[in-house]
């Protein structure tokens, strides 16, 4: 338990308001971690490199990242590619949180090295559901410490 | 007795000089010149000559004429009374001592170059056994220049003259025949090189006037239906006076004639036939014209016209010549047109199949443009969805969370304003999250069909043979909960094997079979058949219920998106016939259906029974 206590969370969505519900369940959950909130993907990857408006910030470490596709700027395939191609990055394990269930889709994501994929279900109850599952996730795996 | 030694021996030495020149030489000119050169050495000839007779248009002709040691061109004559023509009608040699003898017979006519008259007139036919040829003929101003041995002299030169200018006249028929030929030969393979009809044309008439040795000559679109002739191309000064494009006026001319028989028209002088059409006198000068139609399947399609400022410029050998040139032209011509038909065709056809791919191609973009639609719509439609039920699920659960600290509060309330807000938190606002609720499960529905719909247009689609009966059987089991629960029966015949994707095959079959179950009718027990059969190249499955059936007017309307015909009382999202039209447009299939509400339905779908070209994509 003392290491999901560490571990941060970041929160790549567009959608302020699946970020806030995703974010109310994850605290249902149990899950007290720090969780950070990014809207694109270029601030994802700023997050994540310490650059741009996160220039000077560390990156905390270990880390989990919850990401959406459908994102303006970068999308989410970029930031998983990015990630995944890169050693400082490619340890960190990704959860992709989007509305579509498309297989190819899925496929792709697990192709570019996606942990774990999640569909957001509009049924309110799944999505909860789902959400705290990944909490329940988070406890029992061990996030990997970075490099 | 030594003098008529020496003329007996010079006569032997001339025969034998003769004989060994008509033997040797095949030219004409230089045969009759020898034969001159010879005679005048034994006999007197103040005027010698060579007739020869045409006897098919009785017309004597004057290959040499020698006045007084002069060569003088003499014009045709037609056979008549004069002494050359008695020589020739009796075929005998005539021997005159005398004008006075001559008058006997027949005027002497004044000689050509010196305009005097002879005394003396020996003339010998020439003849090959039976046939008369011509007339070989010495003269001499003085009386009795001739005796009667050279009578029998002259006559027995005539007979060897007569064999040698038939050998010369044949080697030049013949020597001309084959240059002719070579010539056809040459025109021909020039032709077949030709595929523009014009381009050919033109180079054919100038292959005819330079290879042939004609002046001018032209060639005459026929227009079959009209009579219309009109110059298509030509050569020779004629072209400067006729130019290309000018009209012939109708039936007029030699043209005309050639025309209406259909076959090659020789006028040797234009001034003797009737029909000659002169529209340029002061400036066309023609003496002879030789038409020769140009045929394609026994119609006439042109004239080649060949004219010449010379009398007789043109013989049967010309027209033999024309007329096979003129057969070429027409095979030519013909594979100009057939080629350029084929052309025309080839690019009609390219044309079109462009057409149809350019189709094909803005087809697959806008079906493409379509599925991306249905897809980003459907997913974009989501997002919103997500929050609107993410959010009110909050409210709900904030609502739960309010409702004791509410109740506590509603005691310190009067009954009025108890009731209102009892009112608002109890039931308005559980309410109007019931309804954004329902609203929302309802338009995720739909989304999740379109986007089905949108799945269904890219599903991979991998044709293998099934056993459509197992098929059938599986969905039975699936369904025999509900079969049992409305008291129907399926019934299965005997299904054909298909060669079809088994995943798009059970749901358009799965389809088919809960609606079939769904719209059973309650009042009468169910019964559900299945069966199929193939059919030249196709096999077709039916789905036959008793249930309550559909209304003419709803035949379009049950495949739609989202429309479901009849009384809404049966759970769905009326996607069902969508979907298997969907999918039996991707397998090139068709569904159709036969019904009568109150009575019973029978959809029969069909599809392709052996494996047609890849559907995928």
């Amino acid at each position: 338990m003392s290491s999901t206590r560490s571990v941060s969370i970041l929160i790549v969505e567009d959608d302020e308001g699946h970020a806030r519900l995703i974010e109310k369940n994850l605290r249902r959950g149990k899950i007290s971690n720090g969780i950070t909130h990014v809207t694109d993907g270029q601030q994802a990857l700023d997050f994540l490199y310490s650059e741009g408006t996160f220039a000077g910030c560390e990156r905390p470490s270990p880390l989990l990242v919850l990401l959406d596709l459908n994102m303006p700027v970068l999308d989410g395939y970029q930031v998983l590619e990015r990630m995944k191609s890169d050693p400082r990055t490619k340890h960190i394990p990704v959860v992709v949180l989007t509305t579509t269930d498309d297989a190819r889709e899925v496929a792709r994501c697990y192709d570019l090295g996606c942990s774990v994929y999640i569909t957001k279900p509009v049924d309110y109850g799944s999505f909860c559901e789902a959400i705290q599952q990944l909490g329940l996730f988070m406890s029992i795996v061990t996030v990997p410490n970075g490099e | 007795m030594q003098e008529t030694k020496t003329a007996y021996a010079k006569q032997r030495d001339l025969i034998r000089r003769v004989a060994s020149a008509t033997a040797a030489i095949l030219d004409l000119d230089e045969l009759l010149e020898i034969a001159y050169r010879e005679i005048s050495s034994i006999f007197q000839t103040d005027t010698f000559f060579v007739a020869l007779y045409d006897a098919s248009r009785r017309m004597i002709e004057f290959p040499l004429m020698i006045d007084e040691g002069q060569c003088s061109a003499v014009e045709p004559v037609p056979l008549g009374e004069g002494l050359t023509s008695h020589v020739i009608t009796r075929s005998e040699t005539l021997l005159l001592r005398s004008k006075e003898e001559a008058a006997e017979i027949a005027e002497l006519p004044k000689l050509y170059g010196s305009m005097k008259i002879s005394e003396s007139w020996l003339g010998a036919p020439l003849v090959i056994g039976d046939r008369l040829i011509g007339v070989v003929n010495v003269q001499s101003y003085r009386p009795a220049a001739y005796s009667e041995e050279h009578g029998l002299l002259l006559t027995t030169i005539a007979d060897l003259l007569a064999v040698g200018i038939e050998h010369a006249r044949l080697h030049e028929q013949v020597s001309r025949r084959a240059e002719q030929m070579a010539v056809v030969n040459e025109v021909a393979r020039r032709l077949t090189s030709h595929l523009d009809p014009d381009e050919l044309l033109q180079t054919a008439v100038r292959l005819i006037r330079d290879r042939l040795g004609y002046t001018q000559v032209m060639y005459l679109d026929v227009q079959a239906e009209t009579g219309r002739v009109t110059v298509r191309v030509g050569v020779g000064p004629i072209v400067e006076l006729v130019p290309v494009g000018s009209e012939i006026p109708a039936g007029a001319g030699v043209i005309g004639r050639a025309t209406r028989l259909g076959e090659p028209v020789l006028v040797r002088h234009v001034e003797e036939d009737p029909d000659y059409y002169n529209p340029y006198p002061d400036v066309l000068h023609t003496q002879s014209e030789l038409v020769v139609p140009v045929m394609i399947t026994r119609s006439i399609v042109g004239v080649l016209d060949l004219q010449s400022n010379e009398l007789s410029a043109f013989d049967d050998t010309d027209r033999l010549v024309l007329e096979t040139l003129a057969d070429q032209f027409g095979i030519a011509l013909e594979t100009a047109r057939l080629y350029h038909t084929m052309q025309r065709e080839l690019e009609a056809r390219r044309e079109a199949e462009e057409r149809v791919t350019r189709y094909i191609e803005e087809l697959t973009a806008a079906n493409e443009e379509i599925k991306q639609f249905a897809y980003i719509v459907s997913h974009d439609l989501r997002a919103p969805l997500v929050n609107l039920k993410g959010f009110s699920g909050e409210l709900r659960a904030a609502m739960a969370e309010l409702s004791p600290h509410i109740a506590r509060s509603l005691e310190a309330l009067g009954d009025a304003e108890k009731r209102e807000v009892s009112a608002l938190a109890n039931v308005d606002i559980p309410e109007a999250l019931e309804f954004i609720d329902s609203s929302v499960t309802r338009m995720d529905g739909f989304i999740n069909a379109v986007l089905k719909l949108s799945r269904l247009g890219r599903q991979q689609l991998t044709p293998e043979a099934l056993d459509v009966e197992s098929i059938v059987e599986r969905i039975r089991n699936t369904l025999a909960h509900q079969l049992a629960e409305k008291n129907a029966t399926l019934s299965v015949q005997s299904l054909p094997t298909a060669v079809a994707d088994r995943t798009a095959m059970e749901q358009i079959l799965g389809n088919l079979l809960a609606n079939a179950v769904n719209y059973l009718d309650p009042q009468r027990a169910g019964r559900i058949e299945v069966g199929g059969r193939s059919t030249n190249g196709n096999v077709s499955y039916w789905v036959k219920d008793n249930g309550r059936g559909i209304a003419e007017e709803d035949r379009e309307k049950v495949f739609a998106p989202f429309r479901r015909a009849g009384k809404q009382d049966v759970t769905g999202e009326g996607m069902g016939l969508s979907y298997v039209r969907a999918l039996l447009k991707r397998m090139g299939g068709r569904i159709d259906f036969e019904s009568q509400p109150g009575v019973g339905t029978i959809f029969t779908l069909t599809i392709a029974s052996t494996r047609g070209k890849d559907e995928a994509k």
